[in-house]
């Protein structure tokens, strides 16, 4: 069963391009329309989501002998049940109706087979791996999205510029460039009563007069920080129209994403997570527990794309699991640790409404190790199109360091 | 729940205690072989100081009640002598202390083996496959094996719902889903409720190792062995978070750490290098000759005999797991019998044979999925033993060395964890061949060819300034003089890696003297928290663990350092808009009492002042051990006056509470 879209060079300016570094011209060229604006939301399934029932390869036989219990029917007309039908041989899960129109829409769209290339089935080790973007070198002390932020210089500086909704800042974006972890707007400055002003007014007096040459400015920037948030009136915030957040804190994060993104304060790179896809046991088929976390799922992202509207021009959104699940189910009607996986990625400038990479198959020769989709994307070639071509960054080889992130490589999911 | 001392008696015999010379320390008149250079400070600014890197930092004397005539620690290292404080400093045994002993008595787990800590807190899989099942094939009733598995009993509840949605109609309401009405539950708990159901799970360990740290970097009177016994976890760090390591760290700091913190440098080493914490965080319980031919089978029995000649059996934990839920143990033994046959069995790679439902495409049934393959070399705990352990990343070794190294310390392993992990040294895995390490040749030896080279690297002259150097950074400055670093190395090298004599020579030199090393460093988020603790004389309970949560906050969960590089302890670390916003928080929330299981009451002498303006003074004075600055001075006092109209209904206690916490969220108190 073979996908669409083997990658072909558009230009052969790209072919003399070599070890990640992309040629001044082409540089300039991209960032004549990349970089301007543009966003990054990465979303990482914590607890290797299993791809092989989100995105469903219902027209291989050999799916439905791996999972006799758990498999997704083939797609059928009036089956609420059954899998939503993408090109004739692959499906959604019917709980992801949300993206099935973004698909539609061509504002989605799907790479299958892809991840990490690292054989760990450690949660740990894995999503380590994904984070600081060197699968296999665990001494790695940054995150690839904060080299990504130290190599590339932004447009206008900006306390913003790389945050995480989450209690604290995750590998994936530690570092020496500033990020921030921002686990509720709302929550971000001092809590709010009456001495809120004349403690606020009380730090910044002490360090304003303080002459310290690395506590004072860094002091000065966090006022400024926690004085721009507010000035964006969380509290007012009311979505667009259309924007229907699921209920949970899923919904309540994508929400801030949108909030964030929209009230202009620099944000370029933006992190959140969601957890709980680690289904050994009972994972369910088109109902059960994957069912519920992927309609959360799928409405929250959906509900964040419509809420940006218009913005979506300038933001791509990518999401990302440590590793896959296994092929067959295991013997508690659930999957265990695999390999490669399906991810997403939606955007304005995503060519959508498509499948890319290339799939292995799933016939027991073709499963990596005998037991897991095998991998023929790697998550960098992903990502690499994505900084490269929409938010401009030149020095890829930094970014992904030991890691061949050659344009001709990328699967070309990006409008040119 | 808070913990009650016996105040009076014991006080008084505590300070008696602490000034009376102690067996190992010096006799009175003994010259210390510490000397304190003349570098222009004076003796109250070299004695904060001291108090400051040695330890945790001062506690004023309303911090120790006063009253009771107990003396600030300033008013004490002055009367000991600062050369005679170091030297009882660095022989922790001298020294009592009865307060944190009494605060921690309560901590069971500190005092479990990982044995007991796996038995008494078992891990969900393992509880899941004994529910699920051992206790069918033991003949248990389900709802026995569910109402001893109290944990398991909401995992049942969705189980049989799902069963009964699967029949039924799609259509549903998004609150009936049994998976959304668990997430509810667990958002609606109370924080005591969310405690409470940690505490009766894995999570309880955790939770008692760090809030027994907190509470001895705050309480104990060996400062300096807390400060080291940090340092080396750190140096030589494992991540709590990872897998068997949950249970295998407590053990990990009480008896590889501690007992070496301030002794030789090889025995630390060695320590590290064969405990079960360490082989499992660096993967070498997995590291075996490529080519070793080694059968399954005979590997458990081999597991079997070394627990038999230590006095237990295969199966022990699981008797154990049920004894305590109140089984019957003879039914328990029952499982026994069956537990040793199966280590005649074809190997399977999980807890029992898991088989996939339905067939293979060929007809065939399905077999189990493999999760562990042959094993092989695994140069994780070499790299990392040269790189970060002993002769640092510039210290001369090769990719080949690496690999050298790992095949010396093939065959250093665990029993498993179900049987109660202990380090084991498995022949079969060993690398047989003849080895050349950093120039050394190391004929085959079995287990002590690691041994050879734990000896080789801990005496290499890189070791002696690598550590020096790390050493440095954490006592004097980021970027501390490499004369220091060289003065320190050259005794690490002459004293075969005295931990104590390389830190008498840091405490003598000029370097950590010089008014260029005060307040040179910015402290971690422990070290922030800690010193607040100390500062204000809080009382911190044993539970809940504010202080703890308040640390997670602040990017420093204890024993949650992921890599294995441990937390940084440079300033580019920590601090940045993000992490300086969270430390004022704390502050502010400290000081107004907001932190859960911690009280701070400002000083009574304090809240008698007349003036805004002495107020300042005296708490400034207190809290940083030193004057405040003029500029810091007014700047407080201006915004109090600010404030004053808004703390009408307080007084001077909201006044004292709020500059409490201005100055503990300060730029000085910031730095160490």
């Amino acid at each position: 069963m073979r996908l669409t879209r083997r990658f072909f060079l558009k230009s052969s300016g790209i072919a003399l391009v070599g070890w990640g570094v992309v040629p001044r011209f082409l540089a300039r060229a991209a960032a004549a329309t990349a970089g301007k604006g543009k966003i990054l939301v990465v979303i990482f399934q914590r607890g290797a989501a299993d791809g092989l029932n989100i995105v469903v390869p219902h027209a291989e036989k050999t799916y439905y002998d791996l999972r006799p219990s758990i498999a997704i029917p083939r797609p059928k007309s009036g089956d609420a049940q059954a899998a939503l039908d993408l090109d004739g041989s692959f499906g959604f899960h019917p709980a992801l109706e949300a993206f099935k129109k973004l698909y539609d829409e061509k504002l989605l769209g799907v790479v299958h087979a892809a991840g990490s290339p690292d054989s760990t089935r450690s949660h740990f080790d894995a999503q380590d791996f994904m984070e600081t973007g060197t699968p296999g070198l665990k001494s790695t002390p940054d995150g690839w999205l904060n080299r990504y932020l130290l190599t590339t210089p932004a447009e206008k500086p900006s306390s913003f510029r790389g945050v995480s909704l989450t209690s604290q800042l995750p590998r994936i974006l530690q570092g020496p460039a500033p990020a921030l972890a921002i686990p509720g707007i709302q929550q971000f400055g001092f809590a709010p009563g009456p001495y809120k002003r004349i403690v606020e007014g009380g730090l910044e007096a002490l360090y304003g007069s303080s002459s310290d040459p690395l506590l004072a400015p860094t002091a000065g920037e966090t006022f400024e920080a926690v004085k721009l948030l507010e000035s964006v009136n969380p509290a007012q915030y009311s979505p667009a129209k259309g924007a229907d957040y699921p209920p949970g804190p899923f919904g309540q994060t994508m929400l801030q994403v949108a909030q964030l993104i929209k009230s202009n304060i620099g944000v370029e790179i933006v992190f959140a997570e969601t957890g709980g896809w680690d289904h050994h046991v009972n994972e369910g088929g088109a109902q059960g527990q994957l069912a519920t976390l992927l309609r959360q799922f799928s409405r929250g992202i959906t509900a964040l794309v419509r809420d940006l509207g218009d913005r979506m021009a300038d933001v791509v959104i990518v999401t990302l699991s440590e590793f896959g699940r296994t092929a067959s189910e295991n013997g508690n009607r659930g999957t265990d640790h695999g390999h490669a996986n399906a991810l997403f990625v939606l955007g304005g400038a995503v060519a959508g409404g498509q499948l890319y990479g290339r799939w292995p198959g799933l016939a027991r020769e073709q499963l990596f190790e005998g037991r897991d989709l095998a991998l023929t994307t790697d998550f960098r070639e992903v990502l690499g199109e994505v900084l490269v071509h929409h938010l401009g960054a030149t020095a890829l080889g930094n970014i992904f360091p030991g890691y061949d992130a050659r344009p001709e490589k990328f699967r070309r999911f990006l409008r040119a | 729940m808070k913990r009650r001392r016996f105040r009076s008696l014991l006080a008084v015999l505590l300070t008696a205690l602490l000034f009376l010379p102690a067996p190992g320390a010096l006799a009175a008149g003994e010259k210390s072989p510490i000397t304190i250079p003349d570098t222009g400070l004076t003796e109250e600014q070299k004695i904060v100081h001291l108090l400051n890197r040695l330890g945790y930092g001062p506690r004023p004397s309303y911090a120790l009640r006063a009253s009771e005539g107990r003396p600030s620690d300033i008013e004490r290292v002055k009367r000991m002598g600062i050369a005679a404080y170091i030297e009882q400093q660095l022989n922790p045994a001298t020294i009592p202390d009865e307060d944190v002993e009494q605060r921690l008595a309560g901590f069971k787990t500190l005092q479990m083996t990982p044995f007991q800590l796996l038995a008494a807190y078992p891990p969900p899989q393992l509880l899941r496959g004994i529910e699920q099942r051992l206790a069918p094939e033991m003949g248990m009733d389900p709802d026995a094996a569910g109402a001893m598995f109290p944990e398991l009993e909401r995992y049942r509840e969705l189980q049989q719902r799902r069963e009964q949605q699967a029949g039924e109609n799609a259509a549903k309401k998004e609150d009936e889903d049994p998976v959304r009405r668990e997430l509810r539950r667990q958002e609606q708990m109370t924080p005591e409720e969310r405690m409470q159901q940690a505490m009766a799970s894995p999570a309880r360990i955790v939770l008692e190792l760090s809030q027994a740290k907190l509470l001895r970097a705050v309480y104990s009177e060996r400062q300096l062995e807390e400060v080291m016994t940090d340092f080396w976890f750190n140096h030589f760090n494992v991540f709590i978070g990872k897998g068997a390591d949950r249970w295998l760290t407590t053990s990990y700091e009480q008896e590889a750490i501690r007992p070496h913190a301030l002794g030789k440098f090889r025995d630390l080493l060695g320590a590290t290098a064969s405990h079960p914490a360490m082989l499992f965080y660096l993967d070498n319980w997995l590291s075996a000759d490529p080519k070793a031919d080694y059968d399954e089978r005979a590997l458990r029995q081999r597991y079997a005999a070394t627990l038999r000649e230590q006095g237990t059996y295969p199966g022990a934990l699981l008797v154990e797991i049920f004894r305590q839920r109140g089984m019957d143990p003879i039914q328990a033994q029952r499982y026994i019998a069956r537990q040793l046959d199966r280590m005649n069995e074809p190997p399977n790679s999980r807890f029992a044979n898991r088989r996939p439902a339905g067939r293979a495409p060929d007809g065939q049934p399905r077999r189990p999925a493999q999760q562990q393959q042959r094993r092989g070399l695994n140069e994780n705990y070499a790299r990392e033993l040269l790189e970060l352990h002993t002769l640092g990343v510039d210290g001369g070794y090769t990719q080949q060395d690496i690999i050298e190294v790992a095949r010396c310390f093939t065959g250093w392993t665990l029993l498993p964890l179900q049987f109660g992990p202990r380090f084991l040294y498995v022949d079969q895995f060993h690398d047989r061949g003849a080895k050349r390490v950093l120039g050394q040749e190391i004929k085959n030896g079995g287990r002590q060819d690691g041994e050879r080279v734990l000896d080789l690297v801990a005496r290499h002259p890189a070791t002696a300034r690598f550590i020096s150097l790390k050493l440095a950074r954490r006592f004097v400055s980021d970027s501390p003089p490499a004369s220091l670093v060289d003065k320190m190395a050259k005794t690490f090298r002459e004293t075969d890696g005295d931990i104590r004599a390389v830190l008498r020579t840091l405490f003598s030199s000029e370097e950590f003297w010089s008014p260029a090393a005060v307040n040179a460093k910015v402290k971690t988020p422990l070290e922030f928290v800690a010193s607040a603790a100390r500062a204000t004389g809080a009382e911190v309970d044993d539970l809940p663990p504010g202080l703890v949560l308040a640390l997670r906050g602040l990017g420093q969960p204890l024993y949650s350092a992921q890599p294995p590089t441990g937390y940084k302890d440079t300033a580019d670390a920590w601090v940045s808009t993000g992490a300086l916003l969270n430390r004022m928080k704390v502050a502010m929330g400290l000081a107004a009492n907001r932190l859960p299981g911690v009280r701070v009451e400002p000083p009574a002498e304090a809240l008698r002042v007349e003036s805004t303006r002495q107020l300042v003074t005296q708490l400034g004075q207190q809290l940083l051990g030193q004057e405040l600055s003029e500029s810091t001075r007014a700047a407080l006092e201006a915004e109090l006056a600010k404030a004053t109209p808004a703390l009408e209904a307080g007084g001077r206690q909201a006044q004292a509470r709020l500059a409490l916490g201005w100055l503990l969220a300060s730029p000085e108190f910031q730095r160490r």
